[in-house]
């Protein structure tokens, strides 16, 4: 296994569009890391700059203390699972996970031992004679993932490799891949757009928008404590609740809401005293105990939770109640804050 | 000797997973040559020798072809029966010798003007066409069945069920 150094990544295509900006990351040996981020963030443009699918405009990357930046793919040592698969319709699974190694003429039973043991660490076994169009969508993502591993890489690239699962198969993969990783000890690299994934696989999540990585930390760390607005925002679900509120006199007003301050957010905000900011609560944060109205709009019953939309003002606003709750329309119900964070309303960033 | 036992099982148990390739690429292998035998005995001066014969040896040649083939999938898939079938219509290509070529070759018409049936360069390149599949054939049947009773030997003694 490896460790990998982003020393200020960038990458113009040629048509002068910037797809990542300045992208510095040191990834430790057997560490799991997960790109997230909305699509055209640049988080897979960054995976396949790694793995050499894309020329690295400007920066270094460097794998094991070996300057990599401008070595073909071939020989770094990586294995990427695809999106797609990208399995060999007329090789069964046996041929398409023993190709690689097939390519580099290993010895053929080396081979077979490889490609059995990790047959039977993903359960493919009893899978081997088949094609991949014999196979389920679950089944087709861990032959991808059997060919990385025989290879025995130095890293694993995993380019949203979930995405064309249902969301049962999804979940239950997550599981396997975590699993995996900590079968194999491996450094693998994970992009995907979807938080729940992020969440639950991650050593350490990379918050990427719009080229730029937002926020570096662990999964609790980018939750509880987010760097700013959008990391705020794509992080948790249902996303975070925002208003707009004015610091004033040991307080917060704003539309239809006034918070009491403690002495410590007082101070945390005493340079804002007179000015607009950004409140930032979680659904999870809402509770059923203060003295805000939030007007009932709609009530989503998830079994052990409610998620209760309304309005607080004039402003969207959800709830996420821990018990199996029966508002109707146009209901009030009282609520308060247990938890917030303010954000600077013009550089986004968060108040501390 | 552990370790060669080891290799030996390993290379059983790859039997498991890979397509008897050998013996089908030669069975397919002595297809072409057949076809080579096939497009060189007619090539001949004389038109109205082969009449009758020449219709039942097109059809064996089609007949042969087909078996061929499905004897060539079969035996891909460790099928032993088609090794079988492999050795016999090899041994029917040295037995085509006697009937067709050696008949030809024997025979000078002179309705026309006098002429062999079939050269003597003729005669020995169709003989080559003839032995070389025949043993071909016969090669691949032979290991063809002898891999196959070997995969189903060791599927027996890890308890595997034979493919149908």
């Amino acid at each position: 296994m490896a460790e990998l150094k982003l020393q200020h990544l960038d990458k113009i295509y040629d048509n002068k569009v910037q797809a990542v900006y300045d992208f510095n990351l040191d990834v430790k040996d057997g560490e799991f890391i997960v790109l997230v981020g909305p699509s055209g963030c640049g988080k897979s443009t960054t995976l396949r700059m790694i793995a050499g699918l894309e020329d690295i405009t400007s920066g270094t990357l460097i794998i094991d203390g070996k300057d990599v930046t401008r070595m073909p793919p071939k020989y770094r040592d990586e294995a990427m699972v695809f999106q797609n698969y990208a399995l060999y319709g007329h090789m069964t699974v046996y041929e398409n996970m023993a190709f690689s190694l097939m390519l580099r003429k290993e010895n053929k039973n080396v081979i077979h031992q490889k490609v059995m043991a990790a047959a039977e660490i993903l359960g493919l076994t009893s899978q081997l004679n088949k094609k991949p169009k014999q196979l389920s969508g679950g089944q087709r993502q861990r032959v991808a993932m059997g060919r990385a591993i025989v290879r025995n890489p130095k890293v694993f690239l995993f380019d949203e490799p979930l995405s064309n699962l249902d969301a049962k198969l999804r979940g239950a993969m997550r599981r396997e891949i975590l699993l995996l990783h900590k079968r194999l000890k491996a450094t693998i690299l994970y992009v995907t757009h979807d938080q729940t994934e992020a969440l639950t696989l991650a050593d350490r999540i990379v918050c990427m928008s719009m080229g730029h990585v937002q926020q570096i930390g662990t999964p609790l760390e980018l939750y509880d404590t987010p760097n700013n607005l959008f990391v705020a925002s794509f992080i948790g679900l249902p996303p975070m609740n925002f208003f707009d509120v004015k610091v004033e006199g040991g307080a917060l007003l704003g539309d239809g809401l006034t918070v009491a301050l403690t002495e410590e957010q007082k101070n945390l905000l005493s340079s804002y005293e007179g000015k607009e900011i950004v409140l930032g609560v979680r659904p999870e944060n809402i509770v059923e105990n203060g003295d805000i109205a939030l007007k009932v709009f709609n009530n989503e019953n998830l079994g052990q939770n409610t998620l209760v939309h309304g309005h607080i003002g004039s402003k969207k606003a959800v709830a996420k109640l821990h018990y199996w709750a029966n508002y109707k329309p146009n209901d009030v119900i009282k609520v308060g804050f247990d938890r917030m964070l303010f954000f600077d309303k013009e550089t986004t960033n968060v108040i501390r | 000797m552990d370790a060669f036992d080891n290799s030996v099982n390993i290379k059983k148990d790859r039997m498991r997973f890979s397509k008897n390739k050998l013996p089908a690429n030669l069975t397919l292998l002595a297809i072409l040559i057949n076809v080579f035998y096939f497009v060189s005995i007619y090539k001949s001066n004389v038109r109205y020798y082969y009449t009758f014969s020449m219709f039942l040896s097109v059809i064996y040649n089609l007949m042969f072809m087909l078996a061929c083939f499905l004897s060539s999938e079969g035996i891909k898939n460790y099928k032993p029966m088609y090794g079988i079938v492999l050795i016999i219509v090899g041994a029917l290509q040295f037995l085509r010798i006697i009937y067709f070529p050696v008949k030809a070759h024997q025979t000078t018409v002179t309705a026309e003007s006098q002429a062999m049936v079939m050269e003597t360069a003729q005669f020995i390149r169709v003989i080559i066409y003839l032995v070389s599949s025949g043993v071909t054939l016969i090669a691949a049947g032979v290991i063809g069945y002898v891999r196959s009773k070997i995969l189903a030997d060791y599927r027996k003694t890890i308890g595997e069920e034979q493919p149908a």
